[in-house]
């Protein structure tokens, strides 16, 4: 068979369709493979024994591609740097987030230690932009442990909350606590000022 | 009499509540220190945290040592294995 038959063979309308035919029964075979493991139960779903790389890997890529694609079209505000938002924010992160992420001078909790994945230890920093952090903290993570808090707080809130995780990096234990005891004593307050000041706005 | 037994009752009260309260800081540090168990749930958690970490030299560092912990419990070395346990757990913790 000469070179030319042998393409002709392979390329063929016929040929093509047989390849199509095998691909799309692969699919199938593996879907039905899929479907049948996740039904009988055959996935650990145990938070103690941790996925398997290739799984890890795939929920990590979708979890971080998903917060960047979502978080793009965020405006973050100019006054992150503000003391008054960053003591606001190191108040919230004492109440909400530090018994997960830990803070600067505080030993691993139980929770942080069971929980899965892990909670980043947020006082080692992060990768994501403050836009990326925004987004995490208003909308929470699926299957996570991570809360929306976005349902229970207003963005003005959360804003402070960003704000305090620039600095949290670089604050000693005693600096932190210092923050955190300068901040307005609790959130709700903090709320009602917010809403007095939007009523003012609206006069 | 009665006094003194009131005495002795309340100064033996009040030893009691400063021991209680001696203990709680040596509990605490018991609870977070490492305890370095080669039980296949400990490995489990060192293995969630080594995964929950930024690529770097304290990860590789974290990978080595665990590797090590599996070799020296597959040898029967628990002392060998609870060694290089607290060794990925230093790491994970840098």
């Amino acid at each position: 068979m000469s070179k030319d038959d042998t393409n002709a063979a392979t390329s063929s309308p016929r040929a093509r369709g047989r390849w199509a035919a095998i691909i799309a029964g692969v699919l199938v075979a593996v879907s039905a493979a899929a479907a049948i493991a996740i039904y009988l139960g055959l996935y650990n779903v145990a938070a103690d024994v941790p996925h398997t790389q290739p799984v890890y890997w795939l929920l990590e890529t979708a979890r971080e591609r998903s917060i960047e694609a979502r978080a793009k079209g965020i405006t973050v505000p100019g006054d992150l740097a503000d003391p008054n938002r960053i003591a606001s924010g190191a108040g919230q992160y004492a109440e909400m987030c530090a018994d997960c992420h830990l803070a600067p001078g505080m030993k691993r909790t139980e929770i942080a230690r069971g929980l899965y994945p892990r909670a980043p230890e947020l006082r080692r920093g992060t990768d994501l932009t403050p836009a990326e952090q925004f987004w995490v903290v208003k909308h929470g993570l699926k299957m996570t442990g991570m809360p929306a808090w976005g349902v229970t707080h207003s963005d003005e809130l959360l804003w402070d909350v960003v704000a305090f995780l620039q600095k949290l990096p670089d604050l000693t234990p005693e600096e932190y606590q210092s923050l955190v005891e300068s901040a307005p004593s609790h959130h709700e307050t903090m709320e009602k000022m917010q809403d007095h000041g939007t009523e003012q706005h609206d006069h | 009499m009665r006094t003194r037994f009131f005495a002795a009752g309340f100064v033996l009260s009040l030893l009691g509540i400063v021991e209680a309260a001696g203990l709680q800081p040596r509990l605490a540090v018991a609870h977070e220190a490492h305890q370095a168990e080669c039980t296949e749930t400990a490995m489990n958690a060192l293995y969630a945290d080594i995964q929950a970490m930024e690529d770097g030299e304290a990860k590789t560092k974290a990978v080595q040592e665990m590797n090590m912990a599996k070799e020296m419990l597959a040898k029967n070395d628990m002392e060998g294995c609870k060694t290089h346990m607290h060794n990925a757990m230093e790491a994970v913790e840098e």
